[in-house]
């Protein structure tokens, strides 16, 4: 099920009103509740991954609670690593089974060796690297002794499950949601009305911007060899907007979503494309995961607490791994590794905490240093979005020659219907305007008559359904 | 009061505003906008297939087809009343097939000439124009939407209702265009554009056939038992289609060359008898100027006449 479908336009008032109306202030049936209703909304797409989740829910509740009663450090090392062993291996082989087969194979055969293993065919759970990566957090954290292990199999398969953030993130911690579904929920009134603005706006940003630019994007992309370098430069800009307006559009659903039920999650948007600089950049893009990776990869392999050698190698390790989590190509490690050679010249110079605010905050518009840092930032995404996008290394390689051509300059063949533009206009000033806030129209007319509010949100309706572009699956669904 | 009631009740009364717009844009006619728009000639057709005597050879497909075809030429060579049927390919082939198939009769031919977007995945749903043809033009033909498309069709009837909001379809009405009700000729051709210079014509990109829709095929498949239980002839044909974007999407054009075949279909010619020089197209690469157009018309009837030779 998708959050731009009608099933969910129905599904989610359903569980709404029987989760508040009926289950009021009963936390566990709330809970059984919320792991029947996720379970459903997995198994709209594909029902016999239901038994992976159960898995992967199963073996980190059971070791988790072993962990915990064992003295023993070496036992409960053991345990961390069967964990890490099962979550992972399922990850591997569903993921990345076919590409290092294939590798493999490449390689023997360059060596002038023969190679008999083949290829699968392989279906890709929908959301396997999210809600591996939150159960393994999970493990991780009581590991550590950082949180208590779940006694309660249901609070535990709620929080690996809940639908809101279970196929596309944000990529929670224990630490902030599993304790939320071990205590009574009360209904918030404000909370709920903020997480319904939430959830419109991200329709509007999924909708509105990444399915209007799909349509051009995917046309761009798929026929590179023929267009020009103005046209190509385009599809890479517009690919920036719909991976910013997919992701974060997703995102703000699954926030405002779980607000409705009572439940805080983190941001995971920032509002990246204003940011000045790459560390910026990766302090604001996608925070869940990055801050995963900070956590339970960068930390413990030394943070910035070793030699700046060393420093250099885990920021490396961090943005390739990082990479290869999106998927099985090298055009991912490639976009990592774009990534990380340039945070190093920030990381090299100290200057990677420069700025840690958000970008003018005093005024309503940027200085001229910050707008062409701004500008400068977002061009170097935009580079790196081409490698992500491409189906090859090959493909990357050969946009980015066309683009730097002659016909650069020429004018572009293909571009958004000018209503769209407006929209987009429009889109760009609201997350301007509401940069300081969780999400742009968190604030926006808030102390305006209710009339005046309501106009603003009738509006992006009327705006979604009229000018949205064709439905789309979000891309984030395939990692 | 509790908040959850205050919360509900809010929520319902900001409902009642975009519903109640649902509702009101239901109720009202088809604005003249669309009643001038070329969905309309859906009558014209609709009369056509009713009073045009047998032998018959009638045309099913989209805007390949609209705006492809000089029917007067079968007339002419063949001896035959043709019927094109084509409205717009954004109808879906399903729909275009079921709703001809009552209207097939005993002896007719029936060249079904779909666009090959036909069988992208995407267009397996109801889309906005579907939705408009049944809603605005005729709602009895609502009973020919498959169970998979009635989501959808629900899903898109805000959009609908939304649309006959706006100004310009009270406004702009547009008359004696390529694109509206008084563009087509007696048999349902448009022939507003043969006097026209070509306009600018935008290549369509790459395709690849992991797109491709299966269901489609068995739709295909499937109202060919139909028409064949009635005594009617299928033949399949392929759309005129500009050379660039045939370039660029030649491997998942020969997939759907190779599917035809699979399925055993009466096929008329190949992919690449109707590909056209590009300075033979008028809007889309789809849409062939009247020079394009007799030449498309004129390799069909000699298709035709072919396979009526093989048997």
């Amino acid at each position: 099920m998708v959050f731009n479908s009608f099933e969910y336009a129905v599904f989610l008032p359903a569980v709404f009103l029987i989760y508040w109306l009926l289950f009021r202030n009963k936390m566990r049936v709330q809970n059984l509740l919320l792991v029947g209703a996720s379970y459903l909304f997995y198994g709209w797409w594909d029902w016999r991954f239901l038994g992976l989740l159960l898995l992967s829910t199963s073996v980190d509740f059971f070791i988790g609670k072993s962990i915990e009663q064992s003295k023993n450090i070496r036992h409960k090392k053991t345990l961390l690593f069967i964990s890490l062993g099962v979550n992972l291996g399922v990850l591997g082989f569903f993921k990345y089974y076919n590409f290092f087969i294939d590798n493999l194979a490449t390689a023997y055969n360059w060596a002038g060796h023969d190679f008999n293993l083949t290829t699968l065919h392989i279906i890709l759970p929908v959301g396997i690297s999210f809600y591996t990566f939150q159960t393994l957090s999970y493990t991780l954290d009581v590991y550590k002794g950082k949180i208590k292990a779940s006694n309660d199999f249901i609070s535990f398969a709620a929080f690996v499950s809940f639908f809101p953030q279970l196929v596309a993130g944000p990529i929670e911690r224990a630490t902030n949601l599993l304790p939320q579904f071990q205590s009574n929920r009360k209904f918030s009134y404000g909370q709920s009305v903020d997480g319904l603005r939430q959830i419109l706006w991200g329709l509007f940003k999924k909708v509105m911007i990444a399915d209007n630019c799909a349509f051009l994007v995917n046309d761009i992309f798929k026929g590179s060899e023929h267009y020009g370098g103005s046209t190509l430069a385009i599809g890479a800009i517009l690919f920036a907007f719909q991976i910013y307006g997919d992701f974060s559009g997703y995102s703000d659903i699954a926030i405002g979503t779980a607000r409705l039920f009572g439940f805080n999650l983190m941001q995971n948007f920032n509002f990246p494309y204003f940011s000045r600089d790459i560390a910026e950049f990766w302090r604001k893009w996608h925070i869940s995961l990055s801050t995963w990776f900070r956590d339970y990869v960068y930390i413990p392999l030394g943070g910035s607490r070793v030699k700046k050698a060393r420093r250099i190698t885990n920021v490396m390790v961090v943005f390739l791994i990082s990479g290869f989590w999106h998927g099985a190509n090298w055009t991912f490690l490639a976009w990592g590794l774009l990534h990380a050679l340039m945070f190093l010249p920030l990381l090299l110079f100290n200057r990677n905490r420069k700025n840690l605010g958000s970008v003018a905050t005093t005024g309503l518009v940027p200085n001229w240093k910050d707008l062409f840092s701004m500008v400068l930032t977002f061009s170097l995404t935009t580079f790196a979005w081409i490698f992500f996008r491409a189906e090859t290394i090959g493909h990357a390689l050969d946009y980015v020659r066309r683009i730097f051509s002659k016909s650069l300059f020429s004018r572009p063949e293909v571009m958004l219907d000018n209503k769209v533009l407006l929209f987009f206009c429009f889109f760009l000033v609201m997350e301007w305007v509401g940069k300081t806030e969780q999400f742009a129209i968190q604030k926006i007319l808030i102390n305006k008559p209710r009339s005046i509010r309501w106009l603003l949100y009738v509006g992006l309706i009327v705006a979604i359904l009229l000018y949205g572009g064709i439905q789309q699956d979000f891309i984030y669904f395939q990692f | 009061m509790d908040p959850l009631k205050a919360f509900i009740k809010k929520v319902l009364q900001f409902c009642l505003i975009p519903l109640g717009i649902i509702v009101l844009g239901l109720l009202l006619p088809a604005t003249p906008r669309m009643q001038h728009s070329m969905f309309f000639s859906k009558n014209l057709k609709d009369a056509l297939l009713m009073n045009t005597q047998s032998p018959r050879i009638i045309f099913v497909g989209g805007s390949n087809l609209t705006f492809g075809l000089n029917s007067k030429m079968f007339s002419d060579s063949l001896g035959l009343n043709p019927i094109n049927t084509a409205v717009d390919a954004s109808i879906g082939l399903r729909f275009m097939l079921d709703q001809q198939k009552d209207k097939i009769r005993k002896g007719d031919a029936v060249v079904v000439v779909a666009e090959y977007s036909q069988f992208y995945k995407e267009n397996d749903d109801c889309k906005p124009e579907l939705v408009r043809s049944i809603l605005d033009v005729s709602p009895k033909e609502i009973v020919h939407l498959k169970r998979a498309q009635w989501i959808n069709f629900i899903s898109q009837v805000p959009k609908y209702s939304f649309s006959k909001f706006r100004p310009q379809e009270y406004l702009k009405v547009i008359r004696g265009d390529i694109y509206t009700l008084d563009a087509f000729n007696a048999y349902g051709d448009v022939s507003a554009h043969w006097n026209l210079p070509n306009r600018k014509v935008v290549a369509y990109g790459a395709r690849d056939s992991v797109g491709y829709n299966e269901k489609m095929m068995l739709a295909l498949l499937e109202f060919e038992d139909v028409i064949k239980t009635k005594g009617a002839k299928m033949y399949v044909g392929y759309p005129c289609y500009q050379f660039t974007t045939y370039s660029r999407q030649k491997n998942y054009i020969k997939k759907i060359e190779l599917e035809y075949k699979k399925m055993g279909f009466e096929v008329l010619g190949t992919p690449e008898r109707y590909v056209l020089e590009d300075s033979l197209m008028f809007n889309t690469p789809y849409h062939p100027n009247k020079t394009g157009l007799d030449l498309r018309t004129a390799r069909l009837i000699q298709d035709y006449r072919l396979v009526l030779n093989k048997h």
